[in-house]
């Protein structure tokens, strides 16, 4: 079992092995009346690359809340709380967030708040030591 | 004549006898064989890969260095302009972007003072990156009064993420770096991923096929006027024959758009 299929048995997410859709798997399940399900279900899963799946699928659900203008920010500084010790080994996917314009300014501002900047490729973060 | 994978070459000529099936994202001359170097590169599928682009990279480097240096070859050509970035395009622009750009902005103005046309052509960085570094060299030309040129494929359409949402971030003709890094995290089990080949293009297809009442993904023939392919996993590439596109929940847009087959 995949990564992918361990975030999708554990929250009931449609997963096809077959479904093209995969390449972007999390924007097709992201679900902004979902978001407190997600959170709530993220350290039942066992792995690092797992987390980092739903990281992303609640990322996309986060943005599709910020696009109709509902995204709660009890919900969303929880999201930074819960991910707090994932931030170094995702930090490709978060720098990839930043960039954009739905939440990235969002994003970036959570990492600034811990000690990120994002590196000029906008592909990866620099921590100062 | 050797068949390769991809292409039969004549090795003598330096040329292909058919297009590169990357297209322009290989540079502008589709029938080119390894920069018409057919001595020194090598590019026996037709795409560069690992550690072949490497070696490729650093050949392409040497030459451009010793030419700049001596003011010699192609960089002082007269009417050729001098052009650095033709090969950066998938592994081997990588490995150029990583290595050598930087070098590049110190060298670019004694080149741009010699009154040589400076274009630059990129097609392997993320967009942002693309953007940044193609600045910071018209920066440099306008400041010796030099010629900048940025043959990249232009157009009138806005292919930002907030119209397209992560399609041209992901699947853009700028995104193969992205693609790869993808594949290398191993959250990531697909062994495919769409890319467009021409943003502009990619753009006009999906505003034309994009019916605002749908909400779930859905997927359309491809169009020939729409360079396209699938990147696999271990670095080759198919033909896509179809684009998804996934709209928004409240179909406030589009989620993603992406090549398939």
């Amino acid at each position: 079992m995949n990564h992918v299929e361990i975030v999708a048995n554990t929250f009931g997410l449609p997963y096809d092995s077959n479904d093209p859709g995969n390449q972007d798997w999390e924007l097709f399940v992201a679900d902004s009346n979902r978001i407190c399900d997600f959170l709530d279900g993220f350290n039942l899963l066992p792995t690092t690359a797992s987390r980092h799946v739903l990281i992303e699928v609640l990322l996309a659900s986060f943005e599709e809340a910020e696009l109709a203008g509902t995204l709660n920010n009890t919900e969303w500084l929880r999201f930074w709380a819960l991910i707090g010790s994932e931030i170094e080994s995702c930090s490709h996917l978060l720098a990839y967030w930043t960039q954009l314009p739905s939440i990235g300014h969002l994003v970036l501002e959570q990492l600034r708040k811990v000690g990120y900047s994002v590196a000029e490729d906008h592909l990866s973060l620099y921590r100062p030591r | 004549m050797n068949e390769r994978l991809s292409k039969a070459a004549q090795p003598t000529l330096g040329r292909f006898l058919s297009r590169d099936p990357i297209g322009h994202a290989g540079g502008m001359n589709l029938y080119s064989y390894a920069n018409s170097n057919p001595s020194t590169f090598a590019d026996p599928t037709g795409l560069f890969t690992g550690a072949e682009a490497a070696a490729a990279a650093r050949v392409f480097i040497a030459q451009m260095e010793t030419m700049i240096a001596s003011g010699s070859g192609a960089a002082a050509a007269g009417p050729n302009p001098l052009i650095l970035g033709t090969l950066m395009t998938g592994v081997i622009g990588q490995y150029l972007i990583d290595n050598y750009v930087e070098d590049y902005y110190s060298r670019a103005p004694d080149v741009l003072a010699s009154g040589r046309t400076f274009a630059y052509v990129n097609q392997g960085g993320d967009a942002v990156g693309h953007l940044d570094t193609a600045m910071r060299f018209k920066k440099l030309a306008d400041a010796k009064g030099a010629t900048f040129s940025e043959p990249c494929p232009g157009g009138s359409i806005n292919t930002n993420a907030s119209r397209f949402g992560h399609t041209f971030t992901r699947h853009g003709q700028n995104s193969l770096r992205f693609i790869m890094m993808r594949f290398a995290d191993p959250k990531f089990s697909e062994n495919e991923q769409g890319q467009f080949l021409d943003d502009q293009a990619a753009a006009a297809f999906i505003l034309a096929n994009w019916p605002h009442n749908k909400r779930k993904a859905y997927s359309v023939p491809i169009s020939a006027g729409v360079p396209a392919r699938i990147v696999l996993r271990d670095g080759s590439f198919d033909v896509a024959t179809h684009v998804l596109i996934k709209p928004r929940p409240r179909g406030n847009g589009i989620s993603s758009a992406f090549p398939i087959r």
